[in-house]
């Protein structure tokens, strides 16, 4: 090709490329080259554009956007403690302890000496002050807002390493769930000399002349595109110079968004990516079969994920006809053969689930010799049983119709079975075994209308997701309190429980344990009540557990060990939880 | 320019504002018809993606109908709305709050342009050349056996070829990455390799789109040189002796392809929309996967944005079409 050709080839491609550009991708000329196998790239959770948005907002409050969810807390944000929700065990970062009042009116909570800004400032009680007071007077459209102000009357800083959290009621678990969970508690502490003065539902925290975004972490944000936000470790961070821990190995991280599973299995069989968006068990199976470096949470299959803390579940609407009645109810349950449903749905790649306790709970609370255990068993709920099923549709004064369906006083009952997307592969299983157990079962339309209709009360039957106790079993049973239903027609406040069920038994129950810490001890009061409110709740069964959510986590052991699994478990493996950053400071390069 | 020219570009134009009313209008009106809630589906979203904490629906909702304009009469937010695109303002992401649609779409078109108008115009020019070729006399064995095989190749949606090319190409023989528009840990800098880089990616989703448009250029073309082959024309130029090839570009192919422009412009929409799957294949960052992203978390202003951006454009194309088409033959402007 003549030079003047070549020359021109080049000035084109050159112009294209100022034009893709110019489309966001100009802001990484000062950004050095790391090499790939000292690079960590992670994608967010979930399907994503594939381009990110608001990327030069990093404000990690507002709800809309996920970037503390995706990738800040585990670069530039830190937590006052962490939980290894595997274990329970409670691991201090930026705090050092926290204690309790007697009556939980108020939790002291002792700061770690030394922790400083990525600006050098201190990091104080004065932070922590500014950030809770923040959040309990922020607008509804912050994350955490109504929770705080529910919870949260004032915070005080006697010293620089002392704050002080006076609470409305007795709180004896808010530590644990708003500043110490480890899980989709998503509440760091902001730098008060940076967001003091700040209306919080608008400051986008983005201004690199300045230093913005600022926080504790081991990592600066020295690069945002739409195709990649790239976070370079810092050599000044507060953990190495104080001795609290070594220098994370992984000198870059970039996070890149993936739009569909199908592009995650390729990037993980390319080497693109080291960890981030789960994979369905197909894909995870198909990608490794080309990339044996790729892992999950167990080494083999088919259940080769990790809980997630959710069930898919039946959720009856017990403020109408027929499902406030329980024999329906539990002959819907006798119905379901939940083994089958796991098999046929997920490739038996999930387990069966009597109740909404997760995997979590198991090591702790759920161990063969529990007052806990012992009532699930007492109850035998997973029993696929026809005669079950016909028994209790007796009690309820059903009978079979000509055609073999259960009706009552000639009137058939008619189960209309509903799903969002994300649980669809349950639907067709669950309505034929309804049908095998002679009721007249239908499939809803899998669209976007299930979400106001659960919201206002619109419907009979929903399969969905109950997502509960990861820590204790109150986290699950206080889905079973009548002060989150509403007159059908008013909207719920939490889809989770969105059964809807009105016990004051059960309120009671709730309350008292709401007001005391947990506790194992199988003589407190505490596991009293928690046997005494699951008793109910699987007497009634207001809403029915199926299986459990285990989500492939896929991660790439071609440039980096160190990876949690079942055989190290020192941290749940979900990149969107707050403990996430427990993994990248266990991280070590393969050599490779 | 004569007076019919004139009127024929004033016809044209008035088509083209007309149907971009009519489009702006629809495309308005139609999200608002759809089953669900958008401010539901975000708040929806705040509880599940953020763990089981409650929130204050009612406050959350009624703010959020504020920001957006849902409260007021649907009147109001259609005028608004026209308001809004005079100032070139798509509105704000429901997703992505406070994102603004228009930067979304600024960011993902260059993308969407360069692989749609490159794979689009390549398979046009290819296709009809080989058909051109297959239909006249004495075409070369590898004409008459690659275009059949195009032709096949033709029938296979865009997506299902991009999942072909990915497994062939990227996963068993690794020639070429399988996703997203450059090497994930690749810095942007306007500089050879970076370029290089853009291209490799391309290749796949370009001969996703290029080789299932190919087979159809040349089928159509091959039809109408079949039919232009006895034409008087055609002989009176062969019979003055004319060089083959000047008989085949200048009164074989010029006449043919008539047909063939207006194909183009009455394809481009299936083009652009069988392009969408392959951009989300592909996680290429284009226009296509900003829809679809959009389309499953309802996010009515970035759909109503990318919509109004490829109606637009296919009826300024399809306008551009119109004005060419008279230069190509005369007969057009009486």
């Amino acid at each position: 090709m003549p030079v003047t050709r070549l020359s021109t080839a080049l000035r084109g491609g050159i112009a294209a490329l100022a034009l893709i550009s110019a489309a966001g991708l100009a802001a990484a000329q000062d950004v050095a080259d790391v090499p790939r196998n000292q690079t960590l790239v992670l994608t967010p959770w979930g399907d994503q554009p594939a381009q990110f948005a608001n990327i030069e907002n990093w404000n990690p409050y507002l709800t809309s956007i996920t970037k503390q969810r995706d990738v800040m807390q585990y670069t530039i944000n830190e937590m006052l403690f962490y939980t290894n929700l595997n274990t329970g065990e409670l691991i201090p970062w930026q705090g050092e302890s926290f204690e309790y009042a007697p009556d939980f009116m108020s939790a002291t909570i002792k700061l770690r000496d030394g922790v400083t800004w990525a600006d050098g400032t201190p990091f104080t009680s004065a932070d922590v002050k500014f950030t809770l007071e923040a959040l309990r007077d922020a607008p509804p459209e912050i994350n955490g807002s109504a929770s705080f102000n529910e919870w949260v009357a004032s915070v005080e800083a006697p010293d620089p390493m002392t704050a002080v959290i006076t609470f409305k009621k007795p709180a004896p678990r808010f530590v644990r769930d708003f500043l110490a969970l480890g899980h989709e508690n998503h509440y760091p502490i902001l730098p008060k000399h940076v967001w003091e003065g700040q209306d919080i539902a608008t400051f986008t925290n983005y201004d690199p002349a300045a230093g913005l975004p600022i926080g504790t972490g081991a990592y600066k944000l020295v690069s945002t595109a739409t195709n990649q936000q790239i976070f370079d470790r810092r050599d000044d961070w507060w953990g190495v110079t104080t001795g609290f821990q070594d220098t994370p190995a992984p000198a870059r991280i970039i996070l890149t968004p993936v739009s569909s599973d199908e592009a995650m299995g390729q990037l993980h069989i390319a080497n693109q990516v080291d960890g981030g968006r789960q994979l369905l068990i197909g894909t995870f199976e198909a990608a490794r079969a080309q990339n044996p470096n790729l892992l999950s949470w167990n080494p083999e299959g088919p259940v080769w994920g990790a809980p997630d803390g959710c069930m898919y579940s039946i959720f009856f609407n017990n403020m109408v006809a027929p499902w406030n009645d329980v024999n329906i109810r539990r002959a819907i349950n006798s119905a379901m053969d939940r083994t089958e449903l796991a098999d046929i749905a997920y490739e038996g790649a999930m387990p069966t689930a009597t109740f909404a306790f997760s995997g979590y709970m198991s090591g702790t609370w759920l161990t063969p010799d529990t007052p806990l255990t012992a009532k699930l068993e007492s109850y035998n709920v997973d029993n696929h049983s026809q005669e079950d099923v016909d028994a209790h549709m007796a009690a309820g004064g059903y009978v079979r119709d000509a055609e073999g369906f259960w009706s009552k006083d000639g009137e058939r009952i008619e189960v209309l079975m509903r799903t969002p997307a994300f649980i669809q592969p349950l639907l067709a299983p669950v309505t034929q075994q309804l049908i095998d157990a002679g009721f007249d079962a239908r499939q809803g339309a899998v669209d976007d209308s299930w979400l106001p209709d659960m919201q206002l009360g619109n419907f009979g039957t929903m399969l969905f997701v109950h997502c509960g106790s990861l820590s204790e079993p109150l986290e699950t049973l206080q889905h079973y309190h009548s002060k989150w239903a509403r007159p059908i027609g008013t909207a719920i406040p939490n889809l989770i429980a969105g059964f809807r069920y009105e016990n004051p038994e059960m309120d009671a129950i709730i309350d008292q344990m709401d007001a005391m810490p947990a506790s194992t001890d199988p003589d407190s009061e505490y596991m009293k009540d928690a046997v005494a409110a699951l008793d109910i709740a699987l007497r009634d069964m207001p809403v029915i557990h199926l299986i459990e959510e285990y989500h492939v986590v896929t991660f790439n052991g071609t440039y980096w060990t160190g990876w949690p699994g079942a055989d190290d478990p020192y941290a749940a493996p979900y990149t969107p939880w707050e403990a996430f950053n427990l993994v990248i400071h266990n991280l070590q390069q393969t050599g490779n | 320019m004569s007076s019919d020219l004139l009127r024929y570009i004033l016809r044209r134009l008035v088509q083209l504002v007309l149907v971009i009313f009519v489009a702006v209008s629809v495309n308005f009106l139609i999200p608002r018809l759809l089953p669900g809630d958008p401010v539901a589906t975000l708040i929806a979203r705040m509880q599940t993606a953020g763990g089981n904490q409650s929130i204050d629906i009612a406050a959350i909702s009624a703010s959020y109908y504020e920001k957006y304009g849902l409260d007021q009469p649907i009147l109001s937010q259609y005028l608004n709305y026209w308001g809004d695109l005079f100032r070139l303002d798509l509105g704000v992401s429901f997703a992505n709050f406070p994102e603004k649609v228009t930067n979304m779409i600024l960011r993902a078109l260059p993308w969407s342009v360069g692989l749609l108008s490159a794979a689009t115009l390549f398979s046009f020019f290819v296709g009809s050349w080989l058909g051109a070729r297959l239909a006249w006399p004495g075409a070369g064995r590898v004409i008459r056996t690659t275009v059949p095989a195009l032709m096949v190749l033709a029938a296979i949606p865009f997506y299902l070829l991009a999942i072909i090319l990915v497994y062939i190409f990227a996963v068993e023989l690794r020639w070429f990455p399988p996703a997203g528009g450059v090497e994930t840990t690749r810095i942007m800098r306007f500089e050879i390799p970076t370029l290089l880089d853009v291209l490799h990616h391309a290749v796949l989703p370009f001969s996703a789109i290029a080789l299932g448009n190919i087979g159809f250029w040349a089928l159509g073309m091959r039809s109408q040189t079949v039919s232009i082959l006895g034409e008087d024309y055609i002989t009176f130029a062969e019979s003055k002796g004319l060089a083959p090839r000047r008989v085949f570009f200048w009164y074989g192919i010029r006449n043919a392809f008539l047909p063939q422009i207006t194909a183009l412009a009455l394809s481009l929409g299936a083009v652009v929309s069988g392009a969408i799957l392959v951009e989300v294949i592909f996680n290429y960052p284009g226009l296509g996967t900003l829809l679809y992203t959009a389309i499953r978390g309802q996010d009515y202003y970035v759909i109503q944005g990318v919509v109004l951006v490829l109606i637009v454009s296919l009826a300024v194309m399809l306008f551009v079409v119109d004005l060419i088409y008279p230069l190509l033959d005369p007969r057009i402007r009486r």
